[in-house]
Order: C-alpha cells, then structure tokens, then sequence
C-alpha cells in the first residue's frame, strides 16, 4: 500500500519519532507524519428524481438525460467493472393512495454528462458499467408516472435504490 | 489514479447537494486472517445530510456471463469449491446514523466453525445508505406532488484466509474481434491453487515495426473461473496485421501489498488483423 505525506479522512497514521546527530550548540528532533491512504469507493445519491406538481390525466416524464433526472455518481477503482442493479417502486405512496409509476429510462457515463455515454433501462437485471481511468461513473434515472383523471391531491414518494457491485 | 487524488476527488469533486447522499466505504476489499479473526472498514459520510447505514453479509463471488461481462454469483446451494464466509462474519454496528462529515469504523469480526480447514473463504459485504424523507420541490396539499428518493447499496469482496495459500491463473482461447473504434479482447481464466487470483490484466497491441499502438490495462479478480471482455481503444490506427500481447501479472496498486498473493507473470499473444472497413 502506497505511503503518502499527507492527513486524510480515510487513514492510518503511523508516527515515527527520531532524533538528529546532536552537533555543538542545538539539538534537534524530526518526526515524520505517516498516512497510509486506503482505496475507498464512494456511491452517492445527488439529485432526487422530482416531478413537482403533475396534474391528473396529464402523464408527466423525466427522461435521464434531462437535467431534473435522478443522479448517481459512483467512485472506485479505475477501469474495474462494477454491476449496478435497482430496486424500483411499481406504485407512489401519499398516504392510502397509490400512483403509477413506470416507463423507467436511465443513462450512464464515465463522464458527468447525459451525452455521449450508454443509455439503458433500470431494473433489477444487470446493468453492467466500467469505471474510467479516472475511477468515476455516472449513472442517471428518469421515469413516467400516469395520474388518471381522479388520482386525489396529495405527496407521493418513493425510493428508488441502486445496488453497485464491485 | 493514484489513491491520494482518488480520495482528494472524492472529498472535493462530490457535489454537496441538498440531497446528496450516500457512504465512502474503504477498503473497497476487506481482507481477514485467521490469527486474528478481526479487521475494520471506515465509512464517511461526505454530504450535507445524515444517512441510515444497515451493514450484512452474504455469500457471492465474480463471475462472467457469456457475453464476457462481469456477473455477481450468487448460489442457493454450494460445493467444497464455493467457500463461504458468509454464515460466520459479523459487523459492529450494524445499522448506525452516520452524520455529515462523520467518520465510524465498522469491526469486522470472525467466528468460524471449530476445525476450519486451511483455505480461503469467501463473503459480500453489502452496506446500504438511505437519506431522510424526500424534498418534493413547491409542496403544495391542493395538488398533486411526487418526488422519488434515491437510495445506494455498495456491494464488496470479503476474504478470510486461513493458512499458508497459493494462487496462480492460467490464461487460453484469447480471441479478438474489432467493434467501431475498439478491439474487443476475450479470454478464458481458471484459478489454480487455493486462493482466489486477484491481479491485472494488461494488453499491448504492437504492430509490424514493433511499436506499441495501444494498450490497456484492468484489474481482475478469478475466484474460479472466468471469460471476461476487454476493450482497447483503436481509433485511428491504419488497417494490417498486429500482434496482441496480454499479461497478466498479481501487482494491484488498489491493494494492500502484503494481501497480494503473488505469481509468476502468466504471458500470451496472438495475431489480429484490423480491417479496412470498422
């Protein structure tokens, strides 16, 4: 494991103490700082997927390359594989009432970009993705939810999960 | 990427957004030994908002599909191949509040079964990390709002060992075909010995002056077997005969030294023809 001069929150600090050749007139003293740096992998949730307000009968979609799609970024290991999977509600909760969600799309990069990386569809089947040279990974959802004509006023919420495999 | 810029990119590049959430977990692959039964893993929350942490364990290990990509396996029922640690790794705390910017060590510890035999067993870590309540943004109770969390569960290699091990890989049916602007390099390896191979697999297209063309370079990880997929970038590089090296050898810079078994580099070429038309 490589040793770096550096303090880190992800660490083990070693400290060594030593003294100097003492000469005529001073003494002197070193330490040496010591971080051993472990590679870590950081998946973070960074954006919820927000419908705002969407009116009954009226379908309202995020795709996940628009800029209100839910984000994920992901930091690991460059050029490893890693499997993500998701865990995706079929309905919306507010309460007893129930809305339908579907229509799932998603996106992926190794850059923070929706262009010019793979698009795919979110389910529990194995999306399988790279890391860059740089270790990092971008993966954004959109959805469709379809309130009919007399779905009640209310907050529907959710979760939706993403499982990375490394 | 060195560790030190991957760690700076990841206290610094993440955005910390209002509703960022999500763990740092290092290491990403936890080693235990059998004279001490212990080990730990750091977790970090680096975003704004606190996260309810659940840690458990499970038995799986990698594997490919026959498309070359990597596949998590995942067996109800399991052979003397198969070793499982699963049954016997506990974590502490196993469901904790991790505020931002905090920092908990999580112990791991063993109690394997009296009489475990010499060997290397195996195990998943899986630590899920869940914000709070979703923010729907203009709430207003007249109408209809809807907002979706987002949720992240990080799966990670587990590895007790006990005993004096050995690994190895053995490397044949390396097969390359060219797809739009990459050369997709395919090959089969089985694990010898009696620890999973952990290493990297590196590949060098050299053409007929002898230079290096292209390259690249992957970790890899042979529990038993695998027929993994590479790519390696061609853009550009005029039509003609080739010859592909691939090595495989047990550095990894992601892993502590002293947890590498290490083996003799296993080394193996074959030709490729690029076509004009790709």
């Amino acid at each position: 494991m490589r040793i770096v001069p550096a303090v880190s929150a992800v660490m083990a600090l070693g400290l060594s103490l030593g003294a100097s050749t003492a000469s005529a007139q001073t003494n002197t003293a070193n330490i040496t700082a010591r971080a051993v740096v472990q590679a870590p992998i950081n998946v973070t949730a960074n954006q919820n997927l927000d419908f705002g307000n969407v009116f009954p009968g009226v379908n309202a979609t995020i795709a996940a390359t628009a800029a209100a799609a839910g984000s994920f970024s992901i930091t690991g290991q460059a050029s490893a594989p890693a499997k993500m999977t998701f865990t995706l509600p079929p309905t919306l909760a507010s309460g007893v009432n129930t809305l339908t969600i579907g229509t799932w799309t998603g996106y992926w990069n190794t850059i923070n970009s929706q262009v010019g990386g793979t698009a795919f569809i979110p389910s529990a089947a194995v999306t399988p993705g790279t890391f860059s040279a740089t270790g990092n990974m971008f993966t954004f959802v959109g959805a469709t939810v379809t309130p009919p004509s007399n779905q009640p006023a209310g907050t529907y919420t959710g979760s939706v999960t993403l499982t990375v495999t490394y | 990427m060195t560790r030190l810029a991957a760690l700076a990119s990841l206290t610094i590049g993440v955005p910390l957004g209002l509703h960022a959430q999500g763990v740092m977990i290092a290491p990403h692959q936890v080693f235990m030994d059998h004279r001490t039964r212990s080990t730990s893993m750091t977790l970090y929350n680096p975003n704004s908002t606190p996260a309810e942490i659940t840690i458990t364990t499970f038995f799986g290990y990698p594997g490919t599909d026959s498309t070359g990509e990597f596949e998590l396996r995942t067996p109800e029922s399991r052979d003397s191949t198969q070793p499982s640690a699963a049954e016997w790794i506990e974590a502490f705390p196993r469901r904790l509040t991790l505020y931002p910017q905090e920092k908990q060590i999580i112990r791991l510890l063993a109690r394997p079964p009296a009489g475990l035999a010499d060997g290397e067993y195996w195990s998943r870590i899986a630590v899920s990390a869940k914000g709070g309540a979703v923010a729907v943004a203009g709430i207003d109770t007249t109408k209809i709002n809807v907002g979706l969390n987002l949720e992240v569960r990080t799966i990670l290699p587990l590895q007790y060992r006990k005993g004096r091990l050995q690994t190895g890989v053995t490397l044949s049916d390396i097969s390359a075909k060219t797809i739009g602007d990459s050369l997709e390099v395919r090959g089969k390896f089985v694990r010898q010995g009696s620890a999973a191979f952990l290493g990297t697999v590196r590949g060098t297209l050299v053409n007929d002056a002898g230079q290096i063309v292209a390259r690249f370079s992957n970790p890899i990880a042979v529990y038993l077997d695998i027929a993994p997929r590479f790519r390696c970038g061609i853009a550009g590089l005029p039509p003609g005969r080739y010859v592909l090296h691939v090595e495989v050898t047990s550095d990894r810079e992601d892993l502590p030294a002293e947890s590498v078994l290490p083996i003799k580099p296993v080394r193996d070429s074959i030709a490729v023809v690029l076509p004009s038309e790709r």
